[in-house]
């Protein structure tokens, strides 16, 4: 190869890296975060990829009057015009607590395609005599897909998992993970609820 | 041999590759502390049960690993290990330097707490990792987060309270008072930002 193309296939080969490098996922936990929220903030990321620039939020907001209520809110934004504009939002709540598992929250393309999908996990009513209720929420492309379990903590009591029948709506890959990613955490956590594929 | 296929060079722009090329070089010299997760690679020490938690690194002290793996048992009775411990490489083998062990019914370690990081910035990295004891058990959990500084272990430990009337607590070893204020300081920060986000309510005040 001549000289010149060789600078070129060097410079290209750069640019590409660097247009690859443009896709990225931040903590910002602890940043100042660019959109209101309600109560506590739990969990923060800003995320790029080929849909744009992106947030995901999760906050919570405990209530003692007139009733003791727990409610957490996950929202995902994107900049359009100079604004983060709503993507998505879900809130659930609780009279005990709502625990928001942050080490299991994942920003990442499960199927390759530019864009990022979202997937936090959290706990209703920990530590209850009732046992407690975990949840998955999956956005993908700003639609949510939740898997919900119960978890009992008396014997009287069963274990119960169920998928949101839109799972099966999603490409293979997608469903493959989350299920894979939720037994992956109920073996570590020893919840023993996992989710056998029929 | 590459500009002698062109004796002349006809611009400016070779130099500019040739200045270009020497600050990429320049960049890797810098970068020869580094710290890369190998969990999913071949771990080149031996050990028992699964590795959960592994990183190799390089730093003025050489290259080590830092290895967590857990050991699951059913019978008699369940009961979950995890060692913890780090080794330099010596004369072409991986050396132990230090090593932990623990155990419970059920042990989680949040790898995604572990730090490998040079706080006080002398060159030599410092390792912190974070694991909880008998999660969701009802006399409540155990924590632990283990700072390994030169190789010494100083240990943060809470307890967080289950159903029962017991009491949460949170202490920290003697130890770390002999620690340099930086260290010291960066461990109490970390556990109290940990504390926070795991809602434990059990965070050192400063």
């Amino acid at each position: 190869m001549p000289f010149k193309p060789r600078i070129l296939a060097l410079l290209v080969a750069f640019s590409l890296q660097q247009a690859k490098a443009q896709q990225y996922v931040k903590d910002i936990y602890h940043d100042k975060i660019p959109v209101d929220y309600t109560g506590k903030l739990r969990d923060a990321y800003e995320f790029k990829d080929a849909a744009g620039l992106h947030l995901y939020i999760v906050s919570k907001f405990e209530q003692e009057k007139p009733t003791n209520k727990v409610s957490i809110f996950g929202t995902g934004y994107t900049l359009v015009n100079g604004a983060f504009v709503k993507d998505w939002s879900i809130t659930d709540f609780s009279g005990l607590d709502v625990l928001l598992k942050y080490n299991y929250t994942k920003v990442i393309d499960i199927d390759r395609d530019g864009i990022y999908e979202t997937i936090f996990v959290y706990e209703l009513d920990p530590n209850d005599g009732m046992g407690s209720t975990w949840k998955l929420m999956l956005h993908y492309k700003n639609k949510k897909y939740v898997l919900r379990v119960h978890v009992p903590s008396e014997d009287d009591d069963n274990y119960n998992v169920q998928l949101d029948k839109t799972f099966d709506a999603l490409p293979k890959s997608v469903k493959k993970y989350v299920i894979d990613y939720w037994n992956a955490i109920a073996d570590e956590l020893d919840l023993k609820g996992r989710y056998d594929i029929k | 041999m590459i500009l002698n296929d062109h004796p002349k060079p006809q611009n400016m722009y070779y130099k500019f590759i040739l200045i270009f090329l020497i600050a990429c070089i320049a960049q890797k010299a810098n970068a020869q502390m580094y710290v890369k997760n190998i969990l999913n690679d071949k771990i080149p020490v031996s050990y028992k049960g699964k590795p959960i938690d592994a990183y190799e690194y390089q730093d003025g002290a050489g290259l080590h690993i830092y290895l967590v793996t857990k050991t699951k048992q059913d019978r008699p009775a369940q009961k979950v290990t995890i060692t913890g411990a780090c080794y330099t490489q010596t004369n072409g083998i991986f050396v132990k330097d230090w090593s932990i062990t623990d155990f419970a019914f059920n042990i989680l370690l949040y790898n995604i707490n572990t730090k490998i990081v040079d706080i006080d910035n002398d060159g030599i990295y410092e390792t912190v990792f974070v694991y909880q004891l008998n999660p969701d058990a009802a006399p409540g959990a155990d924590w632990k987060m283990m700072l390994h500084y030169k190789n010494q272990k100083y240990l943060v430990r809470a307890h967080v309270a289950g159903f029962t009337m017991n009491n949460g607590s949170l202490e920290r070893d003697k130890g770390f008072d002999t620690l340099p204020a930086a260290i010291k300081n960066y461990t109490i920060d970390y556990w109290n930002d940990i504390a926070d986000r795991n809602e434990l309510g059990l965070s050192f005040s400063k």
